[in-house]
Order: structure tokens, then sequence, then C-alpha cells
């Protein structure tokens, strides 16, 4: 399964329960007071279910910006 | 020769955190489940709440013959917390005593080597306790007091002729050491830190993994379990992992006293027992992960 850039950000913003207008690939987490350790989770616990489980989160356990976020999944054949 | 549980029991400190009150509570509590959490008083060590909960279960702690300490929050560097727990509670000289510095799966831990000690004819009657006492370092702002409660639970091993306890199997990755630790701090006070997202991002990767091998590998499957107790973390963690492996029942999710660590999994069977959800004779599957990193799984006949 693969997800456009929008969906990406469309599932980011739900996460941390912020409007997506207010997020874009450039985005880091010291920009949102929402990505916190728990926003950090929610990204993980929501991409986990769109994914059903396939992805490994080591690299966006520790994500800091969303373009690393991207970056990864791209190279893992989830992001369009 | 087997192994069999014959008695759990536990306590909870009943000095409150009041999380409600608090006002990260709602943000938290949607992903923890969390609602309140406990803490024993100041000065109350993993010793003093071990000793309350034994003295109340004195007459099935008689005959005991050894010792097992679970806990990462002890009185002392040494000497080890059974020792002084054999002397508070007057149990005889000749008995085996040792503390098994573990987390999260430290309850799987030492079940597996009491089964161990019983089978192999060198103890008869084994006493398990786990506490912990994470909120004595916990300071101003440290998140984890909305999840963590400090705690005591009793779990006594006795040698049977039918199995009980029946299988394990273990892991650890020391790599992620630092994500759950107890270190000094900017003010070189020792305090609790947790990397949340690292340490779900662990448990996705490796638990269901963990959960899948060991069930071919004792040719079972979920539905073959009467209750199925993971290390009660979080609701968000729970969730991941019931969804992950398509539990559809019998999966035990009880937050009541939030994250009570090697206790919770003691806990957990504890209330279902008692709640009738699970009854003598059921199979279960327990499932402990965290500090260390580490892991444990286990089967049992309760």
């Amino acid at each position: 399964m693969k997800i456009t850039l929008i969906e990406l950000l469309k599932i980011i913003a739900k996460s941390l329960n912020v409007k997506v207008s207010k997020i874009n690939i450039k985005t880091k987490d010291v920009d949102l007071e929402e990505w916190d350790s728990l926003g950090q989770l929610s990204i993980i616990s929501s991409l986990d279910k769109k994914f059903k489980g396939k992805v490994k989160f080591d690299t966006i356990a520790s994500a800091t910006n969303i373009n690393t976020i991207a970056n990864f999944l791209k190279k893992k054949n989830f992001l369009k | 020769m087997a192994a069999s549980i014959s008695k759990i029991d536990f306590l909870i400190p009943k000095k409150k955190n009041n999380l409600k009150k608090k006002k990260l509570f709602k943000k938290i509590f949607i992903k923890t489940g969390i609602k309140e959490t406990y803490r024993a008083n100041t000065g109350e060590d993993v010793i003093d709440l071990a000793t309350k909960l034994c003295k109340k279960n004195k007459d099935s702690i008689k005959n005991c013959d050894g010792i097992i300490f679970v806990t990462q929050t002890p009185r002392y560097l040494l000497p080890s917390c059974s020792c002084i727990i054999q002397d508070k509670l007057k149990l005889p000289k000749n008995i085996m005593t040792f503390d098994i510095n573990m987390g999260c799966s430290g309850f799987v831990h030492s079940l597996a080597v009491a089964k161990s000690l019983i089978e192999n004819n060198t103890l008869k009657k084994i006493l398990i306790i786990c506490s912990d006492t994470y909120n004595a370092y916990f300071y101003e702002n440290n998140k984890n007091e909305y999840i963590f409660s400090d705690a005591v639970s009793l779990v006594i091993v006795t040698k049977t002729k039918s199995v009980g306890i029946k299988n394990f199997s273990f892991g650890s990755d020391g790599s992620g050491y630092d994500k759950i630790i107890i270190k000094n701090n900017k003010e070189k006070k020792l305090e609790f830190q947790m990397s949340g997202a690292d340490v779900f991002s662990f448990t996705l990767n490796t638990i269901p993994k963990l959960v899948k091998n060991f069930l071919r590998k004792n040719l079972l499957e979920l539905k073959n379990f009467k209750g199925i107790i993971f290390h009660q973390a979080s609701k968000v963690i729970l969730e991941s992992l019931r969804d992950r492996l398509s539990i559809k029942k019998n999966f035990i999710i009880d937050l009541k006293y939030g994250n009570t660590t090697s206790s919770s999994i003691p806990i957990a069977l504890k209330r279902s027992i008692d709640d009738g959800s699970l009854k003598k004779g059921d199979l279960i599957l327990i499932c402990g992960f965290g500090v260390g990193l580490a892991w444990g799984i286990g089967s049992l006949r309760i």
C-alpha cells in the first residue's frame, strides 16, 4: 500500500490534533506544541494502523520533522 | 514433577497522584486509558510494601523455602531485598533468597526461574514478590506520574503433580538500555526517564513476532487461551498489540491501577479471577516487555 504526501500530512495532523493547514513537509517537532512525546506516539500508532503493522518504526520514533518521516516511508516504498 | 501458582495477591498504596486535577490529564488519558496512579508514602519503599502484603498473607507463605524479589527500586544497592524480607517475615534461615533486577518483564522471568527450581527438586514452595516504587524517582513535570503506580504483588509457586506453569521464551536487546532508565538528571538527582515513542516502536517491532514464534514453537493458537494478559503498559500499546495480532477475544486490558511494572500481570490475573473472567484450570498466555529492553512470554494453567 502506498499513500501520497497529502495523505501523510492528513494522518500526522489528525494524530497531533492540529489542522492540516498548520503543517507541511518542513514542519519540525519544535514548531508545534502538540508534537511532544505523546504526539510522536500518536503518529506511530496511526501509521501502524494505516500500514497494518508492516512498517518498522525505529526511524519514525526518533524523527524530529515530517521530512524524515516522509523520506523513510518513501525509501520503504510506502509513499508515492 | 511440576509447578503451579497456588496464590496471588497485591497491594496498591492509598495515596493518589490526583491526575484529574492536573492540566495534561485529558490529553494523556486518551492515550494511556489511565485515570489514576498511586504512590507510596514518602519514606515508604518496596520492602515496606512487601512486608505489609506478606503479613496479610502470612498463612499462605508458611513453609516457603525460597523468596524471589523482583524490583528495580530496591532499598539498598546491597544487600538484596529478599534477605531483608526473610527476616521481616521471620521465615526460617534455611531458605534460598535472591533478587531479580528486571522491570515490566520481571514477573515472567521470576516465574520461569521458580518453575525450574521446583522442577529440579531444589525447592518446594517459592514466594515471588514483585514490587517497584518508581514514583520516588519522578520530579516536577515528569509526565510518567500519569502512567506508573507504585505497587506490590505476591505469587506463590508450589510443587504439584499436574503441570500448571508450562513453557517460556525470552529475549533482550541492550542497545535500548537508555530508553527506560533511572539515571542522574541535570541536578544530579536520580530520575526516571523514558522515551515513550522508542519503547512503543520496540514493542510493536518485537512483541507480535515473539508471540507468533512462541505459539508456533509450542503448537498453540491464540484461541486456545482463556486469558491473554500482556504487561499492562498503556491503552495505546495494548490496543496496538491486540490489533497487530488480530486477537478477537480474551485479551485483558486492566488499567485501573495504571502501569504497575512487574506487578501488572499478577494484578490483572488476580482481578480477572476475582471478577470471574478467569477460573481455575484455564490456560492463559502472559507476556512482559519493557526495561532492558527485555521481554518474556509464557503459558500456564491457573
